[in-house]
């Protein structure tokens, strides 16, 4: 059986479409290695509002990173990204930055509905990617790379790497050389560089980490993008530096009203840049919701594994009282992503399930699907308060199985 | 340095330490031959003393000389000056032989937990080496013989004692995640029995969910094994959790000792403290805001070779909003107890300590 993935660019419809930036429906995204399929991504649904902060949490390999770089087109290992659409609203249209999909991806699905053969031609994929966002890389989309000495080009000094993207601003009637360098100047002092005009000659192994993070900062919203993806943006930075760069970021967002995507794996900085959350495990988002709600431990309708990190967390306050009974860890390993546990990808390592098994007789109030747990995986249930849930325990609604966000 | 500390419960004391490295800005003869005139001192006459049973907590950023002093005290970096007693005897006066006898007991947990252990053996061949070395310094004339079920035995006991399966054992390194190395790394060390374990940042590069379990696991060893631990770290939420006591390191000088209790935001004396605990606090889930100092890039700036005054006060809001004292700029400040309500434990390098409740950066 063949099955052709439809990706076509029409408007979903929803109550406040035209508040949100970027759309991203049904993403998968596989990776191929000798010793099996990587689903990094695998079907994420995901709604970005413009001008907010949306914040993704996720451990290592829970594939935060491949779904970035997957709006961005960059996911270029085979097979890459296989389905979904991702939808980019710009000046009232919207284009399907996925739509090369259509032309070059074949997928066969088996008679169980698993994928068993996937066959895309990478060449015109690549060649259709670049010519889908030529206009975009830089201006309208831009990234701030995970490791930023690793990321600017050792060769070529800060100047000029950044003379590339600050182009525009400042008045026509100067000599171009002058008007560009001007520039560069005026966005390293933005970054809150003291000494610009040294730095501009630097090269990057002459400048910190710090230092450099904030010039890949410069880089990236040199252009005016009206998206910025933040890959780990603080990663590697100590303490007083991180706090420095999330201001930053925080300010510069305020003031140019630009849509920032942060990925990281620290729920304190996540919590006080985002404006939602999204947390994501083994290449799926389990839930979705503003940021009060998502880091208030008092809530008590959460995601299993959102809890148990929140509870997982040290601060510097810490109270006697935890440090007697001994931190509350979340149990077992990541799961291998080659291999996710069958139905819910997190009732191995779920407090919830693993108490309801061990109790049968106790059937309280949510229990009633947890049976599903190993069986079936559970949909990401829209609630009262927040986007969506994906877990069974907060499941309540049998009759509407098409009621999925 | 430690009237309050009993003397006969001492494990470690550093006097004076003092690491410098040799500066190369231009690879030529000449500065290959004025080598000795140009050093980085990366410590700065540390003194310091761990008690039995105690975990005492080091933080400070990047570059300010943790790692290296941890490395300083198990002497896998020779220090330039000063002297490291290590249950009363000097460490750096020791011949090699004795120095391998006494390495058996204190070990490292070493930063990275991928490259920390070899990716051509498998786990039972890394910790029955360990086992193996433990036992022969330990005894030096027991039977061949008898050893070989001894060991199969121990490793199935160290297995257990950092939570791993049995069936890992007969794996390699590049099969396990980073939580499972790192337990096989702290496995390692347990083999030869250690009394004092230096742990440098053993939470870096795991996963949030992995951190706990670790962390948990050196809290056990501290109760219940008497383990004795110098905790080095950045990560100041986890550093109160397992320390009984923090000193925080400022560019090779430890400006700031206190119990784990006085590490807090409101009752931290040295501005540097402050400013460690306020970003920290800030990206904790609820922690209060932040007032940006626009300033302040956090370059650190290292003064001159032979500066006499205080290293922090480039960067110190107190010395600016006090008017820049003359003070700061010619006299190092020495770490004593100031006069605070709050104990003799708590020492600070500073002229101007704050004693009263603030909170700056």
């Amino acid at each position: 059986m063949k099955k052709l993935i439809s990706a076509m660019a029409e408007v979903p419809d929803g109550e406040m479409e035209d508040e949100l930036l970027v759309q991203v429906e049904g993403l998968r995204t596989y990776i191929s290695t000798p010793t099996g399929m990587v689903r990094a991504v695998d079907g994420v649904d995901l709604n970005v509002r413009k001008g907010k902060v949306l914040g993704i949490l996720g451990e290592s390999g829970s594939g935060k990173s491949v779904m970035a770089r997957s709006i961005l087109g960059l996911a270029d290992n085979f097979p890459g990204v296989i389905e979904g659409r991702i939808l980019f609203r710009d000046k009232g249209k919207v284009e399907n930055l996925a739509h090369p999909l259509e032309e070059t991806t074949l997928v066969e699905l088996g008679s169980d509905g698993e994928i068993c053969k996937i066959s895309k031609d990478m060449k015109a994929w690549r060649k259709q990617i670049q010519e889908t966002y030529r206009g975009i890389w830089g201006r309208k989309i831009s990234m701030i790379f995970q490791d930023p000495q690793k990321s600017l080009n050792p060769f070529w000094t800060v100047g000029e790497q950044l003379v590339e993207t600050v182009e525009n601003g400042t008045s026509a009637n100067m000599p171009e050389t002058i008007r560009k360098w001007q520039d560069v100047v005026k966005w390293l002092k933005k970054v809150r560089i003291k000494k610009a005009d040294d730095v501009i000659e630097a090269y990057p192994h002459n400048l910190s980490g710090g230092m450099c993070q904030r010039v890949m900062i410069a880089m990236a919203l040199g252009g005016h993008p009206s998206l910025v993806i933040a890959d780990e943006p603080t990663t590697g930075l100590d303490a007083t530096v991180q706090a420095q760069i999330v201001n930053l970021l925080k300010s510069l967002q305020k003031r140019y009203g630009t849509t920032i995507i942060v990925i990281s794996h620290d729920i304190g900085m996540i919590s006080r840049l985002a404006d939602d959350i999204a947390v994501m495990y083994c290449g799926q988002i389990v839930e979705h919701g503003p940021r009060k709600r998502m880091v208030d431990p008092q809530v008590e309708q959460k995601h299993p594994y959102t809890k148990a990190l929140l509870e997982s967390l040290l601060s510097v306050n810490c109270d006697p009282m935890r440090r007697m009974e001994g931190l509350r860890a979340i149990e077992k390993e990541v799961p291998d992503p080659k291999n996710p546990p069958p139905g819910c990808r997190f009732h191995p390592r779920c407090q919830v399930y693993q108490n309801w098994r061990t109790q049968e007789g106790d059937r309280g109030a949510g229990t009633r699907w947890l049976a599903q747990c190993p069986l079936k995986e559970p949909p990401l249930v829209k609630t009262a308060e927040s986007s969506g849930i994906r877990c069974w325990h907060f499941y309540d609604e049998p009759d509407e199985e098409s009621s999925h966000v | 340095m430690s009237e309050a500390i009993h003397h006969d419960r001492v494990l470690v004391r550093v006097e004076g330490l003092v690491k410098r490295f040799p500066k190369f800005e231009k690879r030529t003869v000449t500065a290959f031959l004025n080598r000795k005139k140009h050093m980085v001192s990366v410590l700065n006459r540390v003194n310091l003393t761990i008690q039995k049973g105690e975990a005492l907590g080091l933080i400070g950023e990047s570059g300010c000389g943790k790692t290296t002093f941890g490395r300083c005290i198990l002497r896998l970096t020779d220090s330039t000056e000063g002297r490291i007693y290590f249950e009363g005897r000097d460490l750096l006066t020791l011949k090699p032989g004795e120095m391998r006898r006494m390495r058996k007991k204190m070990q490292m947990i070493f930063q990275d937990p991928y490259a920390a252990l070899n990716p051509q053996m498998k786990v039972r061949e890394i910790l029955s080496e360990a086992v193996q070395v433990g036992t022969r310094l330990g005894q030096p004339n027991e039977q061949d013989n008898s050893r070989a079920c001894d060991v199969a035995s121990k490793l199935l006991d160290l297995i257990a004692s950092v939570n791993l399966q049995k069936d890992k054992l007969d794996q390699y390194p590049s099969e396990l995640s980073g939580g499972e190395r790192r337990r096989v790394g702290i496995a390692r060390i347990l083999a030869v029995e250690p009394t004092f374990i230096v742990a440098d940042e053993p939470l870096a590069s795991l996963d949030a969910s992995i951190r706990s379990q670790i962390l948990n696991l050196l809290v056990d060893l501290k109760t219940e094994h008497g383990q004795t631990f110098l905790y080095i770290s950045h990560d100041i939420g986890a550093v109160r959790h397992i320390c009984d006591r923090v000193a925080v390191m400022y560019l090779g000088n430890i400006v700031e000792i206190a119990s784990r209790q006085d590490v807090r935001p409101e009752r931290c004396l040295h501005p540097y403290t402050a400013r460690l605990l306020g970003a920290s606090a800030y990206l904790s889930v609820g922690g209060p805001p932040l007032e940006p100092d626009p300033e302040d890039d956090g370059e650190v700036e290292v003064p001159e070779e032979g500066d006499p005054g205080c290293s922090y006060r480039f960067r110190c809001s107190r010395f600016k909003s006090l008017g820049k004292p003359n003070l700061c700029a010619e006299e190092k400040p020495k770490l004593e107890t100031p006069p605070t309500p709050y104990g003799d434990t708590h020492r600070v390098a500073c002229h101007y300590p704050n004693d009263e409740n603030f909170s700056e950066i």
